[in-house]
């Protein structure tokens, strides 16, 4: 905790003025400054304490544990943390006093919790079928500043640079020729800052869906920007990332070298493979919460970035709020519809075909989506996790039991298998097989062949509501447990 | 001289209007006094018995209760196809009345069933394929009077499913209705929570990037050849048929 020199009372970090402030006397102070002060005040109290780590490489924290899901959580400062930002519950938190390495930098807050809540409700205005708990002040209050911990890459290049081209020459008949060429430089590339979220709790998707941020703006680190706020550690090594983000640094490095034009008179796309040279960690501001489903079995989070503002949410769909609202649009539709359009039993089963067929699509891309989401196999992070769990395993048990480990971890890493996803979608299909059937028959009594296409429609639109249903797993989780996370629990 | 032209035109027109071989003496066998169709059979090539005649105004007068009816057989076509004539035949005599002509052209060895108005609706171009199909084999037996009998018998089987198929218009767009609704909701919430992912280029800016190199030099490292053979290669822009502004139309089987 730190407290205000004037009044002794509490300070906290507030980001529109990027002060500490003190709510008693609103005295203001600079981050950087109160910490020096501070840092005099513990050494002068705690002289008698052993510390076996230099106190330049680690800072104080107390932490919440959640003892629900085995989450996380550091502050500064003694808190009534009363839930958990990651599976919602109020369980009991176990509170620790512990000493936490130092990042790097940090990226302080600069919006205001009252300025990501408005941002994420209008988020849930535009949603409009978003279950309305959701945006229940009670519920979007429990939006946390939460410092996430980011890997912040550097990569470089400097040395020579060989890329192929060819330029055509000439046609000998059938055939022709081309020179080939191998064009090289000597590069010199820099750079610095390439980011991947480091938490496991923080999910790949909604990471990447906040990012950038602006690391121009990046401050060393004082655990006063912490006041007022909470972090989470990283738990996700820094070599997960490093292949990823060395292709995004490749990638701009390589278009920098197009630029010349030597590359584009001998049709050359230069490659460049950048070598990293740091990896440092940065704690970056992100606005977290959680909300759970109304059967509380699944979980929906949301993050602001707490840097420019940017929302990105999981909002599931209110399965009543959707059929009335569709109930009362195809009303207006039948009206229409009867106005304006001669309905022949042909066009009705040329829709059902197409609109079956847009579902079937749509539903193969969601079903692939889920698999991978409930496998975790699109987040690099949990994998590299549970990868390391494994290779601990595998350390400690005998052969036997290793094969069955490797091969539950082969299969997870492929994508999903082809007869599964069939069984998934199968309501589309019959429906265009129905249809199908009945172009072919053709039958000549006009009855018959509305039957045929009324009963694919309906197969159609009894496919829509498991596309919802997919929705619905797509923007929810399962909760969060003990035992599905790392074997951190005894750290 | 431009007038001197039209008239001639006109005159070519009404000429050709009058060899028109539509022009015949119709014979209406029978009108619906509900409906005011009526039955027309004119067996210009003599296909058909009298007896055989009144058996087919018989079965034909219940179709009077959705549109006009006719059978037509021809041994000369001045129109060149048997579609082309069923329409003209049919619009000389009806206008644009609900019906449907079956016509025998024995020049062109087709039947063809033409319809409009109402019965358009119903007895279809696929229905008009769909009962000629059916029906071809006995005028390729010369049982042209059976042949007739049974197309007008299965014409009438559809314009009564017609009537039945009233009702199933409105499930029918009702459910079209529905499925729209649902799949217009779906697409809005889909597009309004979509999550996008910050691009490479929108991670790239936010970079310390700097990058500089010496002029590239280039040396040639071989050859390589590529099959492609030399061949015309024009590209055959598609021709859009062109058509429409007649009404009403029909189907029709060789024979
Ligand atoms: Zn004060
Ligand atoms: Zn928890």
């Amino acid at each position: 905790m730190y407290i205000c020199p004037a009044c002794g009372a509490g300070l906290a970090f507030n980001p529109k003025s990027q002060m500490l402030e003190c709510a008693y006397c609103n005295s203001k102070f600079k981050p950087e400054e109160v910490e020096d002060t501070q840092y005099k005040m513990a050494k002068g109290q705690k002289e008698k304490k052993i510390d076996n780590i230099t106190d330049n490489e680690v800072y104080d924290v107390i932490s919440y544990r959640c003892t629900q899901c085995g989450a996380e959580l550091m502050t500064t400062e003694e808190t009534l943390a009363t839930f958990c930002s990651y599976c919602g519950s109020s369980a009991v938190l176990q509170k620790n006093s512990k000493k936490n390495k130092k990042p790097d930098y940090i990226i302080p807050f600069e919006k205001s919790k009252e300025e990501c809540e408005k941002a994420y409700k209008r988020m849930l205005q535009r949603a409009f079928f978003a279950p309305s708990d959701m945006s229940k002040s009670q519920q979007v209050e429990k939006i946390r500043g939460i410092y996430m911990p980011y890997w912040v890459y550097s990569y470089e290049k400097k040395g020579l640079q060989k890329d192929n081209g060819s330029r055509r020459s000439r046609r000998v008949g059938d055939y022709v020729y081309y020179k080939d060429y191998e064009i090289s430089t000597n590069l010199d590339a820099v750079c610095d800052g390439v980011v991947h979220d480091a938490s496991a709790n923080f999910s790949d998707t909604l990471s990447e869906a906040i990012g950038p941020f602006s690391i121009s703006k990046r401050k060393d680190f004082s655990p006063t920007y912490l006041s007022g706020f909470y972090a989470d550690s990283e738990d996700v090594n820094n070599d997960t990332y490093v292949a990823q983000c060395r292709e995004i640094a490749g990638k701009r490095t390589s278009k920098e070298l197009a630029k010349d034009s030597t590359y584009s008179r001998y049709n050359a796309h230069p490659n460049v493979f950048m070598d990293m040279t740091k990896a440092e960690m940065g704690l970056f501001p992100v606005y977290f919460l959680a909300t759970r489903n109304r059967k509380g079995d699944r979980i929906s989070y949301a993050v602001v970035n707490g840097q420019t503002g940017k929302v990105a949410a999981e909002i599931p769909i209110d399965f009543t709020k959707f059929i009335l609202s569709s109930a009362v649009l195809s009303v207006a539709i039948f009206i229409i519809l009867n106005l304006l359009f001669t309905i022949t039993p042909g066009k009705v089963l040329g829709l059902s075909i197409l609109f079956s067929i847009i579902s079937l699509i749509v539903s193969y891309k969601q079903v692939g989506e889920i698999y991978a989401r409930e496998n975790k196999l699109n987040d690099k992070g949990v994998l590299a996790k549970e990868n390391a769990k494994v290779e601990d395993n595998q350390a400690k048990t005998q052969i036997l039991k290793n094969i069955k480990i490797k091969k539950n971890l082969a299969n997870k890493a492929n994508k999903m298998p082809f007869g599964e996803r069939i069984k998934k979608i199968y309501k589309p299909l019959i429906s265009i097989i129905v249809a199908i059937i009945i172009f072919m028959a053709n039958p000549a009594s006009d009855v018959v062949y509305y039957i045929g296409a009324i009963v694919s429609i309906i197969t159609t639109i009894w496919s829509f509501f498991g596309l919802i249903k997919e929705i619905n797993l797509l923007t929810t989780r399962k909760l969060p447990h003990l035992e599905a996370r790392g074997g951190d629990e005894n750290a | 001289m431009r007038k001197n032209c039209m008239f001639l035109w006109i005159m070519a027109f009404l000429l050709f209007g009058f060899i028109n071989p539509v022009l015949a003496v119709t014979t209406d066998m029978y009108e619906n006094s509900d409906t005011g169709y009526k039955v027309i059979i004119e067996d210009d090539a003599n296909l058909l018995s009298y007896n055989e005649e009144q058996s087919l105004a018989d079965s034909m007068e219940k179709l009077t209760e959705y549109g006009n009816i006719a059978f037509k057989s021809i041994s000369k076509n001045g129109y060149g196809s048997a579609s082309r004539y069923a329409e003209k035949y049919y619009h000389e005599t009806f206008g644009k009345e609900s019906g449907t002509v079956f016509l025998i052209d024995m020049s062109q060895r087709k039947i063809y069933i033409f319809s409009d108005g109402q019965n358009y609706k119903t007895i279809t171009k696929s229905k008009a394929e769909t009962i000629t199909d059916n029906v071809y084999k006995h005028a390729s037996n010369k049982e042209y009077f059976e042949c007739a009998d049974e197309a007008y018998s299965q014409m009438y089987t559809i314009l009564e499913g017609g009537k039945i198929a009233e009702p199933m218009k409105y499930i029918s767009n009702a459910l079209i209705a529905v499925m729209l609704a649902l799949f217009a909701n779906f697409a809005i919430f889909k597009i309004a929570t979509k999550n996008r992912a910050a691009s490479v280029n929108e991670q790239i800016k936010e970079c310390a990037f700097s990058c500089t190199h010496t002029n590239p030099s280039v040396r040639q490292t071989g050859e390589h050849r590529v099959y492609s053979p030399v061949s015309d290669s024009s590209s055959s822009g598609g021709s859009s048929g062109g058509g429409g502004g007649s009404s009403g139309g029909g189907g029709g089987h060789s024979f």
